[in-house]
C-alpha cells in the first residue's frame, strides 16, 4: 500500500497513522528477513532479497549488484531495473550508503531509462563477512517521491540480514560443491577398479576436474618417461585433455625447467595462476585466464600435473578451490598408482587361494601387513535365507577372535557397516577402519585396529577402498572357479566309483593328469542281490579325460551286467561285446571277483589284468593269477574262464592297476612281489594305514607316472552292531559277535574273554549310562587284523569308571575287561562313552 | 527276550545239593540267578553242608554272576566249564572257592 500521507506529517492523526504505518513496517521488516534466511540456495536467496527491498521501502522497482573482489558490478538480480540502467547506476560511489531526492539533479548526464526516469534513489551496500558483496539499489520514478528515514533504516536492517542469509548460503554451496569433488574422487576410484577400458584412468581424471571446474580446458601431463625416478624427470608430456583444442593440446611437451607445470611437479605444490611460463599451444596462449595447476602426487612421488583453465571471462578460481581440487588430486594421484599394480600382492594372493574362505584369510593377512595392523576382521555376514539368519562368520588375523566374544559395541559397529554403503571407509575413531564388501554368499566387513591410535589418512582411505574393491571381484572369481571345480569334482566323482565303501574295504585312486582327478582307472565294489560283494578293478588305455569318459560307460556296464548275472566270467564276456562297440574301450583290462563276505569265498576272472594278491594271516602270500585271459573287446565270443579261492581269516587281498607296479626297465614281477612285501609287512595295520603305505612306499621317486588304484579287502570284514540299550539285547548281539569271531578264526578261549570283556562294556552302558534314557542305542564295532581283534563299545549315555570299592558288582567288571583284554581305553565325554578294547589273537 | 537259563535244584546221590545251571547268565537274569543261589545255599547251610553250584553247561556269565559267587564264597563249591576258568581265575573267585573242572567238557 501506497501512503503520500506520511510526508505531509503535522496532525496528530497524522502521527498516530505514522506510527501504525512504522509498526507495520517492522512487522513487514521481521516476516522479510524470516523468509530470505529460509533457503539455503545463493540464487534464491538473492532474488528473495531484491523482492524484499523494494517492498519495504514501498519503491517501484529495485537490483542488487554483485561486485568482485575489484569492486566492480560483475552481476545483476533484476528488481525492474533493467542491467544497462543499473550499470551506470554502478558508477555512483555508494560508500555507506546512499540517498538521493532526484538522480537527475544528481548525475548531470541523468540515467537514462527505457522506461520513465528515474527520480529517488536508495543504494545501500551488503557487506558480508568484511568484505562488500555489492550493493542494493531502490528507484522509484514519480515526480516528488522520497525514501523516508524509515525506509532507509528498514532497509539497512535487511542488508544486514541479508548478509547473514548470503553467508549462509555461500556456505552450503561451498560444502555442496566439496562434495561434488568427494564424489567425483570416488567415481575415479570405482572406475580405476572396474578396469573399464573404455576411458583410460588420465582421461577419466581430466574429465572430472573439466567437469567440476566448470572450466574450458584441463589438460593432465606426466613424466615422458614413465618408469624414470622422479629427480631425473627431465620432460613432461600432455598425456589427456579435456575441453576446448583438446587435440591440439594432447602429446606436447614441457620441460620440467623453467615452466610452470614443471614447477608444480617439483614443488609438489599447487597454485593458482594466469601467466604460464613456458607455452603450450593451444592452452597457454588461448587469452588471459584463470588456471588452476595441481600436482598429482601419490607416496611422496610426482606421477603428473594437472592444468585446468577457465574462460577469460569466467570469474578465477578462489583460493579456497585450491582445497578442494588438490584433495581430488590427491585421490586420483592415489587411485592412478594403485591401478598401476600396487595392489598387485592382494591380486597375487587371490590368485592363489583355492576357496572363498582361503581368499579371504589371505587378504585380511594381506591388509594387516600394508598396514602394519594389530588385528584384521574379516566378518562375513551371509544374506539371510540362505543359510538362515546364521552367526557371521569371523577371520581374524593378529589375534584370535570370535563373534560371540567381540563386545556387544563392535558387533553393532560392523552389523552397521553391513548396512551401510559397500566400499564406502568408515573412520569413527583414530587408529580404525571398517568397509562393506560384496561377497558371494553375502557381506563382508573388513576391520582394521591399527596398533598406533593414528588417524586413518584420505590416502589410507583410498587404499582400503582399492583394496576393498579388488578383494570383492577376487573372492567373485575364487567363488566361480569353487563352484566348477566343486562341480567338476563331484561328476567326476561321480564317474569314478562309490563314494562310501561297505566295512572290510579301502580304496586309493591316484590320476595321472592333475587336477583331474579321474583317468582310464575305476574301482566299484557292488553289493549283490545274494549278499556277495562283486569287486571290480579295470584300466581303460590311456589316461586323462578321454579315457575317463570311456572308463564311466565301461564301469556302468560291468555293474549292469553284474546285477542281471552275478558271475565274474558272464559279466566279463559281456563287457568283450560292450567294448569292441564302444570308441576307445578296447584292450580295457578288468578283474572281476565276487566275495561272500561270510565265508571268503572268491570267484573271480580277470581279463589281460595284473593278478590280484593275496596275503595271509601268517605272511605267506600268492597272486591269484587263474582266470586269466586276453584283454576286453578284442576276439568276439572269446571264452571267459573264471576261478575260485577262499580267503581265509586273517588274510588281505589286494586288487589293483598296472599303474602301481609298472616302472620302466623293471619286469612287472619285481613290481608285484614289491607290492606284496609291502601288504605282507603291514598286515597288522588297519587297511587304512596299510592302503597309504602303499601308495607311499611303491611311489616312483618323481611321482605316479599313470593312474593308480588301490582295493583292498581284509577277511573277515568288520562287524557292526547297534542295538537298544536294553538287557534283553545282550544275548543275540553275544549270538552276533560270537558267529562274528568264529569268522575270524577266534579261537573258543579268546571268544569267551572277547565275549565277556565286550559284555561288561554293554552292560555298563545299559546300567550306568541308559538310566535316565531308556531310549539310547548302544553300538558294538568289531575288527579283525592279522594278529588281533579290536572292539569298540559306544553309547550315547554318559558313565564314569566305577570304584571298585563303592561299586562291587561293576567294578569287578571292568577289572576284569582288563585283565581279559590286552588293551582298554575308556572315553567317557559330552555326546557319550567309548570302550576301546584290544584282543592279540594268535 | 530274556536270556536261557534254566536252574535246577537237586539232591545228588550223595545227599549233597547242587543248583545246576544250563544257558547264559547276563544283566536279564541275574536276579532270577541269584535268588535261586541264595534259596538254594541257605538251604544247603541249614543242612550243614556246601552247595555244589554246577555251571558245566553254562556258556556265558558276567561280572554280576561272578558277584553273586562271591557272595556266598564260604559256601559253595563250584563245577565249570573250562572256558570259564580264565575269567574265574582273574577275577579271583577261584582262590576262595574250590572249582572242579569235568573231564570233558560239554559241545
Amino acid at each position: 500500500m501506497h501512503d503520500d500521507r506520511s510526508e505531509v506529517a503535522s496532525s496528530k492523526g497524522d502521527r498516530l497513522d505514522q506510527l501504525v504505518a512504522a509498526r507495520h513496517q517492522m512487522e513487514h521488516l521481521v516476516r522479510a528477513i524470516v523468509e530470505i534466511g529460509s533457503n539455503l540456495d545463493l540464487d534464491v536467496t538473492l532474488k528473495r532479497i531484491v523482492k524484499a527491498a523494494i517492498e519495504l521501502a514501498n519503491a517501484r522497482n529495485g537490483t542488487l549488484g554483485i561486485r568482485e573482489s575489484g569492486g566492480t558490478l560483475v552481476s545483476f538480480v533484476q528488481g525492474g531495473i533493467d542491467d544497462q540502467t543499473a550499470r551506470r547506476l554502478g558508477t555512483l560511489p555508494v560508500g555507506e550508503g546512499l540517498r538521493i531526492d532526484d538522480l537527475n539533479a544528481h548525475m548531470q548526464a541523468g540515467v537514462p531509462t527505457h522506461e520513465r526516469p528515474i527520480r529517488a534513489l536508495l543504494a545501500i551496500p551488503i557487506t558480508v563477512r568484511g568484505a562488500d558483496f555489492g550493493t542494493l539499489y531502490l528507484a522509484d520514478y514519480q515526480p516528488g517521491r522520497v525514501f523516508s528515514d524509515s525506509e532507509e533504516s528498514a532497509v539497512r536492517a535487511l542488508a544486514m540480514a541479508a548478509a547473514a542469509a548470503i553467508d549462509n548460503a555461500r556456505l552450503f554451496e561451498r560444502e555442496r560443491e566439496s562434495a561434488k569433488w568427494t564424489t567425483a574422487s570416488r567415481e575415479i576410484t570405482t572406475a580405476l577398479l572396474s578396469g573399464d577400458p573404455q576411458t583410460g584412468p588420465l582421461q577419466l581424471i581430466v574429465n572430472r576436474a573439466l567437469e567440476l571446474a566448470g572450466a574450458e580446458q584441463a589438460i593432465l601431463l606426466v613424466p615422458r618417461k614413465p618408469d624414470c625416478p622422479p629427480d631425473q624427470v627431465d620432460t613432461l608430456v600432455v598425456a589427456a585433455t579435456a575441453g576446448r583444442y583438446a587435440s591440439q593440446v594432447i602429446g606436447q611437451q614441457v620441460p620440467m625447467d623453467g615452466s610452470t607445470t614443471g614447477g608444480v611437479a617439483r614443488r609438489g605444490i599447487p597454485l593458482i595462476t594466469d601467466s604460464f611460463q613456458y607455452p603450450i599451444e593451444g592452452f597457454t596462449d588461448v587469452g588471459e585466464r584463470s588456471a588452476i595447476v595441481i600436482p598429482l602426487i601419490a607416496d611422496e612421488t610426482v606421477l603428473g600435473v594437472i592444468a585446468v583453465a577457465r574462460q577469460p571471462q569466467q570469474a578465477p578460481f578462489g583460493s579456497d578451490y585450491l582445497d578442494l581440487v588438490s584433495d581430488f588430486a590427491r585421490h586420483a594421484a592415489i587411485a592412478l598408482a594403485l591401478a598401476a599394480g600396487r595392489e598387485h600382492v592382494l591380486n597375487q594372493e587371490l590368485a592363489q587361494a583355492g576357496t572363498v574362505e582361503d581368499a579371504v584369510h589371505a587378504a585380511a593377512e594381506e591388509l594387516r601387513r600394508r598396514w602394519r595392523a594389530r588385528r584384521v576382521l574379516a566378518v562375513t555376514f551371509a544374506t539371510p535365507g540362505e543359510k538362515g539368519d546364521a552367526t557371521p562368520h569371523v577371520v581374524s588375523v593378529g589375534e584370535p577372535a570370535k563373534w560371540v566374544d567381540l563386545p556387544s559395541h563392535a558387533r553393532k559397529m560392523l552389523s552397521e557397516l553391513r548396512d551401510g554403503d559397500l566400499l564406502t571407509p568408515n573412520t569413527p575413531q583414530p587408529g580404525t577402519a571398517g568397509i562393506a564388501l560384496q561377497h558371494p554368499e553375502g557381506v563382508l566387513v573388513v576391520w582394521i585396529d591399527l596398533a598406533e591410535r593414528r588417524a586413518f589418512t584420505l590416502e589410507d582411505q583410498t587404499l582400503l577402498t582399492v583394496l576393498a574393491g579388488r578383494l570383492g571381484q577376487g573372492l567373485q572369481r575364487v567363488h566361480q572357479v569353487d563352484q566348477q571345480r566343486e562341480t567338476a569334482l563331484a561328476l567326476q566323482h561321480a564317474i569314478l566309483g562309490p563314494a562310501h565303501l561297505p566295512g572290510g574295504f579301502a580304496v586309493r585312486y591316484q590320476a595321472a593328469n592333475p587336477p583331474l582327478q579321474v583317468g582310464g582307472d575305476w574301482y566299484d565294489i557292488v553289493d549283490l542281490e545274494d549278499g556277495r560283494i562283486a569287486l571290480i578293478v579295470g584300466d581303460c588305455v590311456g589316461h586323462g579325460l578321454a579315457a575317463a569318459t570311456v572308463m564311466g560307460q565301461v564301469r556302468s556296464a560291468c555293474r549292469a551286467l553284474l546285477f542281471s548275472d552275478p558271475s565274474p566270467g558272464a559279466a566279463l564276456a559281456g563287457m568283450d561285446r560292450f567294448a569292441a562297440q564302444l570308441p576307445g574301450a578296447r584292450c580295457t583290462t578288468v578283474v572281476c571277483a565276487v566275495l561272500n563276505p561270510d565265508t571268503g569265498e572268491l570267484v573271480y576272472s580277470s581279463a589281460g589284468h595284473p593278478p590280484p594278491i593275496l596275503v595271509h594271516a601268517d605272511g605267506t602270500t600268492r597272486t591269484l593269477e587263474e582266470g586269466h585271459t586276453i584283454a576286453l573287446g578284442v576276439r568276439p565270443n572269446w571264452s571267459r574262464p573264471e576261478a575260485r579261492v577262499t580267503i581265509p581269516a586273517g588274510a588281505t587281498l589286494l586288487l589293483y592297476t598296472d599303474g602301481l607296479i609298472e616302472r620302466r626297465r623293471k619286469a612287472l614281477d619285481f613290481g608285484i612281489s614289491r607290492v606284496a612285501a609291502v601288504v605282507q609287512e603291514g598286515r597288522t595295520s588297519t587297511l587304512n594305514e596299510l592302503a597309504s603305505q602303499i601308495m607311499s612306499d611303491v611311489a616312483p621317486s618323481g611321482g605316479y607316472q599313470d593312474d593308480v588304484v588301490v582295493l583292498l579287502y581284509h577277511h573277515p570284514g568288520p562287524l557292526q552292531l547297534e542295538f537298544a540299550a536294553d538287557a534283553s539285547q545282550l544275548a543275540p548281539a553275544r549270538t552276533a559277535l560270537r558267529g562274528w569271531l568264529r569268522r575270524a578264526r577266534v579261537g573258543p578261549d579268546q571268544t569267551m574273554d572277547v565275549l565277556i570283556a565286550v559284555g561288561e562294556a554293554v552292560a555298563n552302558a545299559i546300567e550306568h549310562g541308559h538310566r535316565q534314557n531308556p531310549k539310547g542305542t548302544i553300538s558294538v564295532a568289531a575288527t579283525a587284523l592279522a594278529d588281533r581283534v579290536q572292539l569298540t563299545v559306544t553309547d550315547n549315555g554318559s558313565w564314569k569308571t566305577p570304584q571298585p570299592a563303592t561299586d562291587s558288582t561293576r567294578g569287578r567288571g571292568i577289572a576284569l575287561m582288563r585283565h581279559l583284554m590286552q588293551e582298554v581305553v575308556i572315553n567317557s565325554d559330552t555326546p557319550g562313552t567309548t570302550v576301546h578294547l584290544t584282543a592279540r589273537i594268535a | 527276550m530274556t536270556t536261557s537259563l534254566i536252574l535246577d535244584t537237586t539232591r545228588s546221590d550223595d545227599a549233597t545239593l547242587v543248583l545246576t545251571a544250563v544257558g547264559e547268565i547276563d544283566l536279564s537274569n541275574i536276579d532270577r540267578f541269584k535268588q535261586a543261589l541264595t534259596t538254594a545255599t541257605t538251604e544247603a547251610v541249614s543242612g550243614g553242608a556246601r552247595l555244589t553250584v554246577d555251571l558245566t553247561a553254562i556258556e556265558y556269565l558276567d561280572s554280576a554272576a561272578i558277584n553273586a559267587l562271591y557272595n556266598l564264597a564260604d559256601h559253595i563249591h563250584l563245577i565249570a566249564n573250562p572256558l570259564l576258568m580264565r575269567c574265574l581265575t582273574v577275577s579271583g573267585l577261584a582262590e576262595l572257592v574250590t572249582i572242579e573242572v569235568p573231564p570233558i567238557a560239554p559241545h
